[in-house]
């Protein structure tokens, strides 16, 4: 049982080694703390041992006492925290995206500055004055400018309402080209991480794979706001992506989004593989989609409130235009309209546009009697078609609407964002990096460098006794 | 739980932000006076408030309306002052008129008297408010007219009518519908009684100065009845538009009331209570500065600033 005469030294040599790979480590982590997707790195450090060991003792004292191996690099990270994270993620991207749209809708349609209920209430008032003088042109003059007000504003929400699902449609395309191309950049990923893990096999650095595994799990974050993509990791360390149970990345296998626009249904999202409806329930691609679209009132969304405002034109057409009768007999028109775009294209008709004295009546009892219907009919229940209510209930109806949607949203949002921020704080507890750990870290490899670096001057002095002072008595 | 520099940034960065919207949204209420500005600030209250504006707007509209209908019904009234006066002189004229002891001379004096008192009523009926024929029922323009010995009502000889034609009524809203329809038949009668005579005021006094001036003693009592008659049905109309100036009068410290009680409870929903406001800006003014200071002492913190 002989010691190997530089046995210390060499313990020592990898001692010192894995301090310095421990402060390399600690710096990395230092330098990357405020780099998106980074996770904390640690060195693992096994006590060496080329001895055959019994369960409780070494059998052998020869080879005891050789020191440390690194035995890699690893990243510390809770996979089914990301997976939870990333799943309420999609539920949050998709409330914030439908915000942004209920928001921009009640921008557009405010009821509290402006709105359609002050602006009928103009006509109504117009109405009582020209009852009181049905014969009067200027009476007549101000129905017309209340209808022209009513009409133009009208046309002019009915085109920002066209506008804003213009925009965010584009939106749309530019979130569909980036889910795209986040899907692929995935998959370059995966690439790269098999080519890395074969090169390792082989006995050649591996040194990038785990910045390449942030990179995607950075991907698969980003991945995670667009839709609610569910992530399997295989054996071969790369990861396959479903939507839905719908496959969209496996192997060599790369899926991609197509938005279609049809002009009956609106827009839609298919899977290029399979030209069918992307399905999902969470991120931006579906919010923005269900609010661009949205056409009932569970699920109002612009193109919702666009049928509003031409159900409202219409039926305020149609009461107006059966208002007063020409000489013979047929009713005057009073305001016009396209039928595929009433609210865009409603308007105080031509020949009443031209001349109010159109609207003049013969001033008597008549007339008033068939001004005063009309403002029944405009104060009253049952003339806004499909909708059992007055003008005024209808408008204040859809603008509580989108204004309880939006509450309701906001809450929706708030507990999902509030669950991401503590699922954050809890990834980041693991995965981050904290500054007083890496502090502690960077000490504890320096106490140890010296204290190595001490055993090595231990060793040196013990060799030197052996060589050079051993055996001088008598010399 | 391990706490990262990057969790405490979040965290700062979080509350930081729900700090900063809270001052944010109470500046808006300061600079605004208004509680809310989108319905979905405050939904209750905002649909509560959108339904008082309607109410508002309604009441002021039917303030307007009685303000007309207050000038309007005040000519009616005064206009059928007069024709009762000039029916309470013409009766008075026709009963001095029909005394046997008249000479020729007299009798055409009052006749004559009678006649001016008979355009005087027709001037009446036909009066003006603004561009409104107080009197007009089925179109707007003088309602009577009187030719060779014909009085004809909007274009129909007053003899020949037999009903209204103007059941129809003038309606103006203020809240509740006030009919201040007037029509020249109502006021002066209108087709022939069983003799064959005529009701019409206008032809009553018409006949009064032909009769006196013939002497015709034979139409005397008759004609004298009818007068009554008219006076009463006058009497009855005058009465009308009195009651219905009441009403108006009622109505408009209604609608003034209600106002009143609208626009505080509109102020009450909308406005904001600004001293309430600005205690609570200053809070949240507070809380954001703590923050922000706060940030700024434990951000930078790590143990390298401990290390020598």
């Amino acid at each position: 049982m002989v010691r190997p005469t530089f046995l210390g030294f060499e313990t020592a040599r990898r001692g010192l080694s894995a301090s310095q790979k421990g402060l390399d480590i600690t710096g990395q982590n230092m330098s990357n703390v405020s780099t998106p997707g980074y996770t904390r790195q640690r060195l693992d450090l096994v006590s060496l041992s080329t001895a055959p060991q019994d369960r409780f003792r070494s059998v052998s004292a020869t080879n005891a006492g050789e020191g440390v191996q690194v035995a890699g690099v690893n990243q510390i990270r809770d996979r089914f925290l990301d997976t939870r994270l990333r799943n309420e993620t999609a539920n949050e991207a998709y409330f914030e995206a439908s915000i942004d749209i209920l928001h921009s809708l009640e921008g557009v349609l405010n009821e509290i500055d402006q709105g359609f209920k002050p602006l009928l209430s103009d006509v109504i008032t117009s109405l009582h004055g020209f009852a009181l003088s049905p014969d009067q042109t200027t009476q007549a003059n101000m129905v017309r400018t209340a209808l022209h007000s009513l009409a133009g504003v009208m046309n002019h929400t009915s085109t920002q309402l066209d506008q804003l699902s213009q925009q965010f449609s584009n939106r749309l395309e530019v979130d569909v080209n980036e889910f795209n191309l986040q899907l692929k950049s995935i998959a370059n990923f995966n690439q790269a991480i098999v080519s890395q893990g074969l090169q390792s096999s082989e006995g050649m650095s591996t040194s990038s794979m785990n910045e390449l595994l942030d990179q995607r799990n950075l991907a698969l974050d980003k991945i995670s706001r667009f839709l609610n993509v569910q992530a399997r990791f295989e054996d071969n360390g790369t990861v396959s992506l479903s939507v839905n149970d719908h496959t969209i990345l496996s192997d060599e296998f790369v899926d991609s989004i197509n938005l279609v626009t049809s002009p009956h249904q609106g827009l839609s999202l298919t899977w290029q593989s399979s030209g069918q409806a992307v399905q999902a329930q969470a991120g931006t691609l579906i919010g923005t989609l269900e609010y661009i679209n949205g056409d009932m009132p569970q699920s109002a969304g612009i193109a919702y409130y666009q049928r509003q405002l031409d159900t409202l034109s219409r039926s305020l057409a149609a009461v107006f235009n059966q208002a007063f009768t020409n000489t013979d007999g047929s009713y005057k028109t009073l305001l016009s309209f396209e039928n595929d775009n009433a609210a865009r294209s409603l308007s105080v008709s031509e020949a009443f546009s031209a001349n109010p004295r159109y609207l003049v009546q013969s001033g008597g009892a008549l007339a008033n009697q068939h001004i005063q219907q009309l403002i029944s009919r405009l104060e009253g229940t049952g003339d806004v078609e499909g909708f059992d209510g007055s003008f005024y209930d209808f408008i204040q109806q859809y603008s509580v609407n989108l204004a309880q949607d939006i509450t309701f949203t906001q809450t929706r949002h708030s507990v999902s964002s509030s669950i991401v921020f503590d699922l954050e704080q809890r990834r980041d507890s693991i995965s981050g990096v904290s500054l007083d750990e890496e502090g502690a870290e960077m000490m504890k490899h320096i106490k140890s460098f010296n204290a190595i670096a001490r055993l090595m001057t231990t060793m040196d002095e013990a060799l030197d006794i052996i060589i050079n002072r051993l055996g001088t008595v008598g010399r | 739980m391990r706490v990262t520099g990057k969790s405490l940034q979040r965290s700062f960065i979080r509350g930081l932000n729900y700090n900063a919207n809270r001052l944010s949204a109470s500046q808006t209420r300061i600079n605004t006076g208004q509680r809310f500005t989108k319905v979905s600030d405050n939904v209750s209250d905002a649909t509560q408030a959108l339904q008082v504006r309607t109410l508002l707007q309604r009441n002021e509209t039917f303030l307007n309306n009685a303000s007309e209908v207050q000038a309007r019904l005040t000519t009616q009234e005064n206009q059928l002052m007069h024709i009762n006066s000039y029916a309470q002189e013409a009766q008075t004229l026709m009963v001095s008129g029909f005394s046997q002891t008249n000479s020729e001379t007299d009798r055409n004096i009052i006749a004559t008297q009678i006649i001016a008192l008979r355009d005087a009523v027709i001037q009446s009926i036909n009066a003006k408010t603004a561009n409104h024929y107080t009197f007009a029922s089925a179109v707007n323009e003088p309602p009577v007219q009187f030719q060779d010995g014909v009085v004809l009502v909007h274009g129909q000889d007053v003899n020949n009518i037999s009903s209204d034609l103007n059941q129809s009524s003038f309606k103006v809203s203020m809240g509740p519908m006030l009919d201040i329809q007037q029509s020249a038949l109502d006021v002066l009668g209108f087709g022939v009684d069983a003799s064959g005579s005529a009701n019409n005021l206008i032809l009553v006094l018409d006949q009064a100065a032909q009769a006196i001036r013939q002497d015709d003693q034979s139409v005397r009592s008759a004609l004298i009845t009818k007068m009554e008659k008219a006076q009463t049905s006058l009497l009855v109309r005058i009465s009308d538009v009195g009651m219905k100036m009441r009403f108006m009068d009622s109505n408009i410290e209604r609608l003034n009331s209600e106002n009143l009680a609208l626009v505080t409870q509109q102020n009450k929903l909308e406005a904001v209570d600004v001293a309430e406001e600005i205690v609570q800006n200053k809070t949240h003014e507070m809380a954001w500065q703590i923050s922000l200071q706060m940030g700024a002492k434990i951000l930078p913190m790590s143990l390298f600033d401990f290390m020598r």
